[in-house]
């Protein structure tokens, strides 16, 4: 593939393209890739501050739980610098030449078929299963990660090659912590920059993705460990779908 | 449990890759007193990972950059901010107001001149470092140990080791790693567990984290048996 950066590209992305395996082709492939966030607590907000400064072409960012629904909102909006339109400004004062769309929770379904990988960066049980059924239903990677309070688990789901989270998790509880403020708001910031890592190796093929493996982090000891998980055969989601 | 976070104070050496994050989030966390220290402008090859700067901000200092998103975050936060380049003349006295010293510089002789200089004052040193898809941290405590020059006695010569300017670096690897930090400092400050003799390295290609217990080694010549330091070196070099 014949592969031209302008010079002010070559410039910003130049730590990229030094690295082995990644190169103007890599940083190319990001250009012409989409990602849509949906949620932009700490963690989703950080997911996207990273995919964009890294180049991705197209980002959508999309809240799905009000302020309503929620069991917890964060301590105060001087400190959120996470609510939809503050993010979309930021990120676009970071790299004005990410195409950043704001997605419409009313079509969950229509959006995520339009973009390359989904990110879920959600505070409710109830939505992730929502999201894992839809990119199931759909074929679209899913990087996942969820933060109850101190804790945090990432999977990434590749439709029919891999187990889906409702095959990883069978019993996804609810929230009951804040995700915004304090100290646990760098657990959700962990979360969503290691979703952002997570993505970018998918989009570029590098290395290998977090499936058919849980991480989980432990915020209050710094402490990781990584669980082998299964596609469940009878799973529900996920039992349909066949490999390519 | 230990103190508030809210009468709690780091210092960030550098605001860069670790210090954009660590930054941030000991900002968010609520920690009341916060210290910058960058003596470099914000440049357009910074921006692929340096998320607390923006487009715009090219060319300004990046304490100052990173010092206006940081308001934003925390307006009661103290900021102090020193467009300096931390030398020998200068970093005891910089140094000394604070609780923990967070190294997020990129340079070996920045380390060296840090680990001596928390030794010389006796504070704890968090130390993150990352390498193309590779990043590790742990908190060190230079004297009782373990500290940096326990794990590495010297630098590496000059001009041996690739830089992140000649080696490259994956944007959010330096990210996780100055999030973790700002964590380890806060769990510090608040009497919690932290990564004190242990170190955890992260390989962002293979998504493994993997952590190695760190000992307090007898010959090191600032935590070991034998005569220790009196003081910092002449001259830590430059890389």
């Amino acid at each position: 593939m014949e592969v031209e950066l302008d010079s002010g590209e070559l410039k910003r992305y130049n730590r990229h393209l030094l690295l082995p395996g990644f190169g103007a082709e890599g940083q190319f492939r990001l250009f012409r890739s989409s990602v849509l966030v949906v949620g932009l607590g700490q963690q989703g907000s950080a997911a996207a501050f990273y995919l964009a400064a890294a180049g991705v072409g197209r980002l959508a960012l999309m809240e799905v739980e009000d302020k309503d629904e929620d069991v917890v909102r964060f301590p105060s909006c001087r400190r959120d610098l996470a609510l939809v339109g503050t993010v979309r400004d930021r990120l676009r004062a970071l790299n004005p030449s990410v195409k950043l769309e704001v997605g419409q929770a009313g079509d969950m379904d229509g959006w995520i078929s339009k973009y390359d990988v989904i990110a879920s960066c959600v505070r409710s049980g109830r939505w992730r299963q929502e999201l894992n059924r839809s990119c199931i239903s759909h074929r679209k990677p899913l990087v996942m990660a969820a933060v109850w309070g101190w804790e945090g688990q990432a999977l990434t789901v590749l439709p029919g090659r891999g187990p889906c989270w409702n095959c990883a998790v069978r019993y996804d509880r609810e929230e009951t912590l804040a995700n915004a403020g304090g100290m646990m708001g760098a657990v959700a910031g962990a979360m969503g920059i290691l979703q952002a890592t997570e993505i970018v190796k998918i989009l570029l093929g590098l290395g290998k993705p977090l499936t058919g493996r849980s991480v989980f982090f432990d915020g209050l000891t710094g402490r990781f460990h990584q669980a082998v998980c299964e596609r469940d055969p009878e799973c529900p989601v996920c039992s349909g779908e066949e490999g390519e | 449990m230990g103190r508030s976070l809210e009468r709690a104070s780091a210092v960030v050496v550098g605001v860069g890759g670790l210090g954009s994050a660590s930054s941030y989030y000991l900002a968010l966390a609520g920690v009341g007193r916060l210290g910058l220290i960058d003596a470099d402008v914000v440049d357009v090859s910074n921006l692929q990972r340096q998320v607390i700067h923006s487009t715009p901000d090219i060319g300004r200092p990046k304490v100052q950059s990173a010092a206006d998103k940081l308001k934003m975050v925390n307006p009661n936060l103290r900021l102090d901010l020193y467009e300096t380049r931390l030398d020998v003349s200068n970093a005891l006295s910089i140094l000394r107001p604070y609780d923990v010293i967070v190294d997020a510089s990129d340079n070996f002789a920045t380390r060296y001149l840090l680990n001596d200089a928390c030794y010389l004052l006796g504070k704890p040193l968090s130390y993150g470092a990352v390498f193309r898809f590779e990043g590790q941290t742990s908190l060190f405590f230079p004297g009782p140990g373990p500290c940096l020059r326990c794990l590495f006695p010297q630098a590496p010569a000059p001009g041996s080791v690739p830089t992140c300017r000649e080696a490259g670096v994956l944007g959010p690897v330096p990210g996780l790693i100055g999030c973790l930090q700002a964590l380890d400092v806060c769990r510090f400050l608040t009497g919690r567990d932290t990564l004190r003799g242990r170190i955890l390295l992260y390989d962002a290609r293979l998504a493994t984290w993997d952590e190695v217990g760190l000992q307090r080694d007898p010959r090191c010549p600032v935590c070991g048996d034998g005569p220790r330091l009196s003081g910092l070196q002449r001259d830590y070099g430059t890389f």
